[in-house]
């Protein structure tokens, strides 16, 4: 069958030029056909998707020339572009699905080109990159939310191919040429769902916050020049152990998440007022954890039985840092060095 | 059980009164409270410095306020962070 662009109306648009294809036509022989109807909804919209997915990029230049053609076939499974000669050409291939299928995928592939255009990171080796195609399926979910429109379609959930995994690390290691759905863009998907509703990062600063890879966001957004995927992944197992799965609704995004409290003892020795402190690592905590501390003597044999004797002690500072250290400052009234063991509740 | 954090600025010895809401707190809720410096770029980075920090006592009411009164060994205006465990 043919392209065609019979019954459409205000097409072009600035930035699109749409066709479809011959055998979607509502026709006689063919009633229930979607078309022109369908692209014609999508044409009234198309602009301003556009200049939403412009805002989150900071409005760059565009490195194609426009308007880019865009092609709806009677074919499901999604969508895909091409780039040659400043000509960019999208493919939608919605199957049955109706203009908000349509909207979303083709938001989907225009926030990629704005993030080679960007050039900040997101965007991998000729293609998107698992960083990238993270990005675009949660700026496509993004905008559907944004406009009310619910969850993406279903089928197009991806998070769950990487919980469904040995759950490796793919927030330090991004692959530069997979732009398909499996678990290294899932967990790309995760981790950016992570600092939108976990760290409560804005779209705009996530976007903003681009680096080469998903760690490298991390450590723009927070200041924090350390490994995010310890802590992330651990809060994710302790929701989700094993290799068990979103139930939804949302089957991409389970934040926010609570990490499960946790109880420790340390023993030491001291007195006066002393700073300690206590490594726990990067998978139990980071700067936003919540850290409380107390502090008894230890006596008996064996050097096991917390007891209060005559010198008062006493828990000053309590700072959790990123680095997975808590740094405690401790007081004993003693002039002499005394066994005690701080316990501690972080969550 | 619930935890939070709130931040403030102050030295000396000073109360602070919590509205954390009647929804949260009643006379008889256990409250544990620590506090710590902040500082950084964005000024959201635990760690102790030269000030002493702390917490005396702790009085949950049943208008959903806890009261704190806080000792911080300085002699001008520190930014820190108390933490919350709630139940």
């Amino acid at each position: 069958m043919a392209q065609i662009t019979t019954g459409l109306v205000g097409n072009p648009t600035t930035h699109y030029s749409f066709s479809y294809d011959s055998s979607l036509q509502r026709t006689a022989s063919n009633p229930t056909g979607p078309e022109p109807a369908r692209t014609n909804a999508l044409i009234a919209a198309c602009e301003a998707d556009f200049n939403l997915m412009s805002g989150w990029f900071g409005n760059p230049a565009l490195d194609y020339n426009i308007p880019c053609t865009v092609q709806v076939t009677q074919n499901g499974g999604g969508a895909s572009w091409g780039l040659g000669g400043g000509k960019l050409g999208v493919t939608l291939n919605p199957g049955g699905g109706d203009v908000t299928m349509c909207r979303y995928l083709l938001v989907a592939e225009i926030t990629e080109q704005f993030m080679r255009e960007q050039g900040r990171g997101w965007y991998g080796t000729n293609t998107e990159g698992s960083e990238g195609e993270g990005l675009s399926r949660f700026l496509a979910a993004r905008f559907l939310a944004i406009n009310g429109l619910g969850l993406p379609p279903a089928g197009f959930d991806n998070s769950n191919a990487w919980m469904n995994s040995p759950r490796n690390d793919f927030v330090n290691n991004i692959n530069k040429t997979d732009d398909g759905p499996d678990a290294i863009t899932g967990c790309s998907l995760l981790f950016i769902y992570y600092l939108f509703s976990q760290l409560r990062y804005t779209v705009d600063q996530i976007v903003a916050a681009g680096a080469p890879t998903l760690a490298g966001v991390y450590n723009n957004l927070t200041h924090d020049p350390g490994d995010p995927f310890p802590y992330f992944k651990a809060l994710v197992d302790s929701a989700y152990p094993g290799t068990s799965t979103i139930a939804g609704p949302d089957l991409d995004n389970p934040f926010p998440l609570a990490m499960p409290l946790q109880v420790w003892t340390w023993d030491g020795w001291g007195w006066g007022t002393f700073d300690i402190a206590f490594p726990f690592g990067r998978s139990v905590l980071n700067r936003h954890s919540h850290v409380e501390v107390s502090v008894s003597e230890l006596g008996g044999q064996p050097l096991d039985y917390p007891f209060i004797g005559a010198a008062t002690m006493t828990v000053l500072n309590v700072a959790p840092t990123d680095d997975g250290v808590v740094h405690v400052r401790f007081e004993i009234q003693w002039s002499s060095v005394l066994q005690w063991r701080a316990t501690f509740f972080i969550a | 059980m619930q935890v939070w954090t709130w931040d403030g600025w102050g030295w000396g010895t000073f109360d602070i009164a919590f509205p954390f809401g009647t929804s949260v707190i009643n006379r008889h809720s256990h409250c544990i409270v620590s506090i710590c410096e902040l500082g950084g770029q964005p000024l959201d980075f635990p760690f102790i410095g030269a000030a002493t920090m702390r917490v005396h006592n702790v009085a949950p009411g049943d208008d959903g306020v806890l009261h704190v009164r806080f000792e911080i060994d300085w002699n001008n205006v520190l930014q820190w962070r108390a933490t919350f465990f709630i139940d």
